[in-house]
């Protein structure tokens, strides 16, 4: 099959969940046989959209990467402006929503380029489903085009341009059927065909080592891990807070701190700095290695269509903690039994004493969450439930 | 996919575990009930907006720091350079718009509290007189 992933932003060294997964399922299909390009712009940071990478036409991995520069630089002005007025709890108009997509990335070459792309591929997939590269790329040619929206419950999710852009495709594919319930509800009976298809995962080789990286970051002590962008809109800050509040006030005389690897500024509350122990972006293998040397992966985010951390988590042999009112880490943890769910700072801190003191279930529910992550979401499964999705919704 | 609800490990009973604990703590007194409200007044609901006058000051002082990982120390004291040499034109505007932000949050609550006791009278007024619709007029301002 001749496959085209539309991304804003492609590369190994670029953090985020998204683009993790468009890298991951593009690379296993090349390895697996198929034809796959990836359309994409100069960019690396969502906040900036400066073209830092250069425009043209090369092969990483065995798939061919075609990057195209920004053609529309964000206007951080007017984006205050627009996010200032959200903040404040007002809707924007149609002209307003336009302008706010406008600002995530244009490139005219990459949206010039969806058509040829059609015409030589068998099927476009666009990812995430806020930005401008799949808001204004779907309607080039729809009957081509599926989406993986990543979906958050989020303003973006009801601007109607973007609602638009999600009833357009041949189909969506969703991370996962929290995912997919809440488009259903945002989207009602005008939702396009659609299926959960999922992240992959494989066993990692060679197995993380929490005693390797103990043995070269000695003193430690007790550890959270968390993995991903350290920003407010994944919670970061409430993660620190409530290891603050476990290791300052509650269990004092068992306190843990905060091992965090990602990009972001890991900025937390004043009361909560000293905790957090900042390891930037690292390896792939050395955040599994955190995350095997840790107590539990903390993932406090309300933001997740999938949750990249705290599946890696279970193959590290970790546990996870995520927060009650995420629908998507709670049906993992629930249906996976790889951890549990908390709402609050006091039982934050009682899942710590428990994984704290009681190794035995500790080790059981990151086993559970292991067979669950590689059960559903192992490459062989993922891989033919898109392959088979891609052939239902996009025919020839 | 399948969708079997039969999960591998019970997670659920463990979080039952820990809600049950909590509670027997919490009526114990067992928690630092300061620390947790100051993070309930900051954090809690999550998706709740802080307080109007919380927000209301502009702070012109922001971390410096820079993605570079060769001179990031030179941009971080170019930006500090920047941000004194600039301080005499921002900070007047900034307090300007403080004191604007301020003042309109002050209005906003006195406005809440008027109709609070505006919708407080016509429910009391209503209550006193079952069937009788309220006077068009409204009761008097307090």
């Amino acid at each position: 099959m001749r496959l085209g992933f539309i991304v804003p932003r492609y590369g190994r060294d670029i953090v985020g969940g998204v683009e993790t997964l468009v890298r991951d399922q593009a690379e296993h299909l090349a390895a697996a046989g198929h034809h796959v390009e990836v359309l994409t712009t100069c960019a690396r940071s969502h906040y900036t959209w400066r073209n830092e990478l250069p425009a043209g036409t090369r092969v990483i991995e065995g798939v061919t990467v075609h990057r195209f520069t920004v053609t529309r630089p964000r206007d951080h002005g007017l984006m205050a402006n627009l996010h200032a007025r959200m903040d404040a709890g007002f809707d924007l108009d149609a002209e307003g929503q336009r302008v706010w997509v406008e600002n995530t990335g244009y490139s005219d070459d990459l949206l010039g380029a969806i058509a040829p792309a059609a015409d030589r591929l068998d099927a476009l997939l666009f990812a995430p489903y806020l930005f401008a590269s799949t808001v204004f790329g779907v309607a080039v040619r729809p009957e081509r085009s599926i989406v993986i929206p990543c979906l958050h419950d989020e303003v973006y999710a009801r601007f109607g341009v973007i609602q638009d852009a999600l009833r357009a495709p041949a189909g969506l594919m969703f991370n996962s059927p929290a995912e997919m319930r809440l488009a259903e509800r945002l989207l009602g009976a005008s939702l396009p065909e659609h299926q959960v298809v999922g992240c992959g995962f494989a066993e990692p080789s060679p197995a993380p080592s929490g005693e390797a990286w103990r043995s070269r970051h000695r003193g430690q002590g007790d550890l959270i891990a968390y993995a991903g962008r350290r920003e407010r809109a994944k919670n970061f800050p409430l993660l620190a807070s409530w290891v603050a509040a476990h290791s300052v006030a509650i269990a004092a005389a068992r306190p843990v701190r905060l091992a965090t690897v990602g990009s972001g500024p890991a900025e937390a509350p004043a009361f909560a700095r000293e905790l957090v122990l900042d390891l930037g972006v690292v390896s792939q293998e050395e955040k599994l290695e955190v995350m095997a040397a840790s107590l539990a992966v903390g993932q406090l985010s309300l933001n997740e269509s999938f949750s990249y951390a705290i599946a890696e988590g279970w193959l590290s042999g970790t546990p996870a903690i995520v927060h009650a009112g995420c629908a998507v880490t709670r049906e993992h943890c629930q249906r996976g039994g790889g951890g549990v769910w908390v709402e609050s700072a006091e039982e934050f801190s009682e899942a710590v004493s428990l994984f704290q003191n009681d190794a035995a279930i500790r080790a059981r529910m990151a086993a559970s969450g292991r067979e669950y992550i590689l059960d559903e979401y192992g490459w062989p499964a993922v891989l033919s439930r898109l392959l088979s999705a891609v052939e239902r919704m996009v025919r020839r | 996919m399948t969708e079997s609800p039969e999960p591998r490990f019970d997670a659920a009973a463990v979080v039952a575990e820990i809600k049950a604990t909590v509670a027997r703590r919490r009526a114990a007194g067992d928690y630092p009930q300061d620390l947790l409200d100051r993070l309930e007044a900051e954090f809690a609901p999550i998706d709740a907006e802080p307080p109007l006058e919380a927000q209301a000051p502009l702070e012109t002082v922001r971390p410096l720091v820079s993605g570079r990982r060769l001179g990031g120390r030179g941009v971080v004291f170019a930006k500090r350079l920047i941000r004194r040499s600039v301080a005499w034109y921002v900070r007047p505007v900034t307090e300007d718009q403080t004191r604007f932000n301020f003042g309109v949050v002050r209005r906003i609550y006195d406005l809440e509290a008027r109709v609070a006791r505006l919708e407080a009278a016509q429910r009391g007024g209503a209550d006193q007189r079952p069937g009788v619709p309220p006077s068009s007029s409204g009761p008097e301002e307090a």
